[in-house]
């Protein structure tokens, strides 16, 4: 276990090194910031004279080795657009975007328990097509229409609820609908598939075999083995959602790290591109590790080494 | 038994969605609206960005502005209309050779705290400016050579070249107090901001709002709305429905977003105005094709501009001249005629100039300031396919695009803007026609005109030089503009407020009727 736990350390470090690394020189490689954060009324002698204070006149590795040296000490720079510190302002923007893709992510995954569980115990062939046809609908459906779609209805025509912004407790139905259908489709189909093969095991024949009732067998034998492929995808999902809720928060102008990201690197805010992938980096490895040392515990076949 | 299982399977999926709804619409039953803005005596205006900061000596931001322009007090103001008017300074002389200026400043001037605006605040401003590397507003201090003060209320600057635009320029540097600046340090100022201006600063939350409150003891013009929200907001859809939801009062909308405006119902109006936004088509004249006079104005001639303004924005904009500046920028030219459209005689001069057919790059932004700027391009490309002209359009998102623009990387044609925030052709020739901004073409008369324009004081000689770089480029069309844009606001019908034609939102002219 000891051993699982520092390999899977250093895995993780590398990992978020690298993404770091590679954030670093591809933000570079887009262009220089300096004329955008000047904008259009600025002279080349202006911008040059920026860059130069800012330090982007430096070769890249020169700027790579003083990029890490900081990186080391926990400085990852000063907001060029802000002037304060980068890891700061993602931080600040780090609640809303773990509020929303949390709250997303667990009515989705509930819901999809539930629905799935009641399609189980129906055993009804033309609910669970209907179902999974909604899932797959939804599926195909992108989000940003979708979240569109929700705000023209609910919040322009009907009224009830905000269009835009954290303001107020009702703000996030909307966004957290948006996201959440797409995390119900999902694991719909992932929960019906791991039951569906839990059917053809021989322990559940036995079970019947034995007397047991159907929601018996549903809910205490063929649950929890349903549940292990499922574990892993929403360890993957729920690190990749905090990245990904991109584009549903410029929908709602929802103020979380996504929108900063996107704002950052059409500034080539290099600092805070770097600060907000870090973090983004961080989370997805450490849920991650998470899933994995709950993968062992609840599957005894797996050995954690 | 079966059966009982399948009631109990229906129960469970029916729990589950109500659950789901309730969890939903948690509080979203009718005491819902009580969470939304109210009307009472204050206001919520979305525009695209965010400050950059709060202290005015380092952000430079167009959209930062509205909100300097209402906390702080700046030496001149430029007003609605492009006109130049006093503000913190009561009058100023000038140079003949537009080096000196001396301004006069209002001994009424005080700010939040109480304490007057003396001399030694506007020259601690400018020097701070200059002081602080990572200021972007050095594109306005620049031309500095040093600044004295004869009295509390009197600052000379000399500039190290004349300047005839230098009052305008002013109007870019906000006047913070000494005392206070220096006692908090920028970090701190930028925590709690204090300015002369006729509200006072509350709060900036990064990404999410900054609030004013209006200054019951603004010496100068005051406000009339109390409160004033400021929210960044990115996506121009989500500020429409924003403001149809009665989340927002006040944005601007692009003209592709007038209609659903207008139609929404009695609760929203639209009002727009003349802009300062010349949208104009750029040519690498340095080589290739372009190099040519005769295509240059085949491409200029081929440009059904009036087409493009009554299809792609609703008429919210009129044909352009030949000038670069709109008519309400100072320098523009009242006797030029709209650019003429005339195939027959555009295919003629495609045909005089040699053009073999060949593909020239056509770049231009997907997103950013141009108005319906994916569909303008392929509809100039389509047009100027009509003429014989073949491109090969490119687009980028408007930070790529800018970059190459800055970098004088592009290689042919472009679709750009310019909206000169000083309401005077100075910064539209110092950048798109000078040796020293942008131009990719190169006209000694040109440059020679410029140094003379940034010298003549007086304005209407001045006007007469400007002028003439209009006429070289009519003939030469180094430029070919192609519609001066009307400036679209979406915002609460019971809400009055007038637009600016440099496009920034003067809170003082907002009230509710």
């Amino acid at each position: 276990m000891a051993r699982f736990i520092g390999r899977r350390l250093i895995q993780g470090i590398v990992t978020v090194f690298g993404v770091v690394t590679v954030a670093f020189f591809l933000v570079r490689l887009s262009g220089n910031p300096a004329a955008l954060l000047l904008g259009p009324e600025a002279s080349p002698a202006d911008i040059d004279k920026l860059s130069e204070t800012l330090g982007f006149s430096a070769p890249l590795p020169v700027q790579y080795v003083t990029f890490l040296a900081a990186l080391f000490q926990g400085d990852l720079g000063l907001s060029l657009r802000q002037n304060l510190p980068a890891l700061d302002l993602v931080m600040q923007r780090l609640p809303a975007t773990l509020e929303l893709a949390l709250s997303s992510f667990v009515l989705g995954i509930v819901l999809a328990f539930l629905v799935v569980l009641a399609l189980q115990l129906a055993a009804s062939s033309r609910l669970r097509s209907a179902v999974l046809w909604l899932a797959s609908a939804r599926q195909a459906v992108p989000s940003f229409w979708l979240g569109i779609i929700l705000v023209i209805v609910f919040a322009v025509e009907l009224g009830m609820l905000p269009a835009l912004g954290n303001n107020s407790p009702q703000s996030i139905i909307l966004p957290a609908i948006t996201i959440a259908t797409l995390e119900l489709a999902l694991y719909i189909r992932l929960l019906d598939t791991g039951f569906g093969e839990q059917h053809k095991q021989d322990y559940v024949r036995t079970a019947y075999a034995k007397g047991q009732r159907r929601s018996m067998v549903i809910l205490k034998h063929m649950l929890p083995n349903a549940l292990l492929p499922v574990i892993t995808v929403a360890g993957l999902n729920l690190g990749a959602l905090l990245g990904g809720t991109v584009v549903v928060e410029l929908v709602f102008n929802w103020p979380g790290v996504g929108q900063l990201l996107i704002s950052s690197i059409s500034q080539r805010d290099y600092a805070v591109v770097q600060a907000a992938i870090l973090v983004i980096a961080l989370f997805f490895v450490i849920v991650n590790f998470g899933v994995d040392l709950l993968y062992g515990v609840l599957d005894p076949r797996v050995r954690l080494r | 038994m079966f059966h009982r299982t399948k009631r109990f399977a229906a129960v469970v999926l029916t729990a589950s969605v109500i659950a789901a709804l309730t969890a939903c619409s948690a509080g979203s039953s009718s005491d819902s609206a009580a969470s939304f803005p109210e009307h009472a005596d204050s206001i919520t205006v979305a525009q695209p960005a965010d400050l950059k900061t709060p202290d005015p000596v380092i952000d430079n931001g167009l959209l930062s502005l509205n909100i300097f322009h209402a906390v702080f007090d700046q030496l001149t103001e430029v007003d609605g209309t492009g006109a130049l008017q006093p503000r913190l300074a009561t009058e100023w002389t000038a140079s003949e050779d537009a080096k000196t200026w001396s301004f006069t400043l209002n001994s009424a001037a005080t700010f939040s705290d109480g304490s007057p605006v003396t001399a030694d605040d506007v020259i601690f401003s400018f020097q701070t400016v200059i002081d602080t590397s990572t200021s972007l507003n050095h594109i306005y201090t620049n031309n500095i050579e040093s600044m004295s003060s004869t009295g509390a209320g009197n600052v000379t600057f000399t500039l190290k070249s004349g300047d005839a635009n230098f009052t305008r320029i002013v109007y870019y540097i906000s006047i913070v107090p000494k005392a206070v600046y220096t006692a908090l340090g920028a970090e701190g100022f930028a925590k709690a901001p204090i300015g002369s201006g006729p509200y006072t600063f509350v709060s900036w939350t990064p990404g999410v709002s900054t609030v004013l409150k209006k200054n019951p003891d603004a010496w100068g013009a005051k406000g009339t709305i109390t409160d004033i929200t400021v929210v960044p907001v990115a996506d121009s859809e989500a500020r429409v429905n924003g403001l149809l939801s009665g989340s927002i009062d006040l944005t601007a909308i692009a003209p592709s977003q007038v209609d659903t405006v207008k139609n929404a119902g009695s609760g929203y109006a639209e009002v727009s105005a003349a802009s300062n936004q010349v949208v104009y088509l750029g040519m690498n004249t340095l080589t290739g094709p372009l190099a040519n006079v005769d295509l240059r104005a085949a491409i200029s001639m081929g440009i059904d501009r009036a087409t493009l303004i009554d299809t792609l924005l609703g008429g919210n904009g009129t044909v352009a001249t030949a000038a670069s500046v709109t008519p309400d920028v100072n320098g523009y030219d009242d006797s030029l005629e709209p650019l003429p459209f005339d195939v027959d005689k555009a295919k003629a001069l495609v045909a005089s100039s040699g053009y073999d057919g060949s593909p020239i790059e056509f770049d231009y932004q997907t997103d950013g300031n141009v108005p319906m700027t994916n569909e303008m391009a392929q509809s100039i490309a389509a047009q100027l396919a009509d003429i014989g002209v073949n491109v090969t359009l490119t687009g980028g998102d408007i930070a790529s695009f800018t970059l190459l623009w800055t970098s004088k990387k592009l290689a042919g044609l472009y679709l750009y803007q310019f909206s000169p925030s000083m309401m005077d052709a100075a910064t539209t020739l110092n950048y798109l026609y000078g040796p020293t901004g942008y131009a990719l073409f190169s006209d000694p008369d040109i440059d020679r005109l410029i140094v003379e324009a940034g010298t003549t004081v007086d304005p209407e000689a001045r006007k007469a030089v400007i002028a003439k770089i209009w006429a070289i480029n009519a003939e030469k069309n180094y430029i070919a503009n192609v519609d001066y844009s009307t400036g679209t606001y979406g915002l609460a019908a019971q809400l009055d407020w007038t637009p600016r034609s440099d496009g920034q939102v003067d809170f003082r002219t907002a009230a509710w009727k």
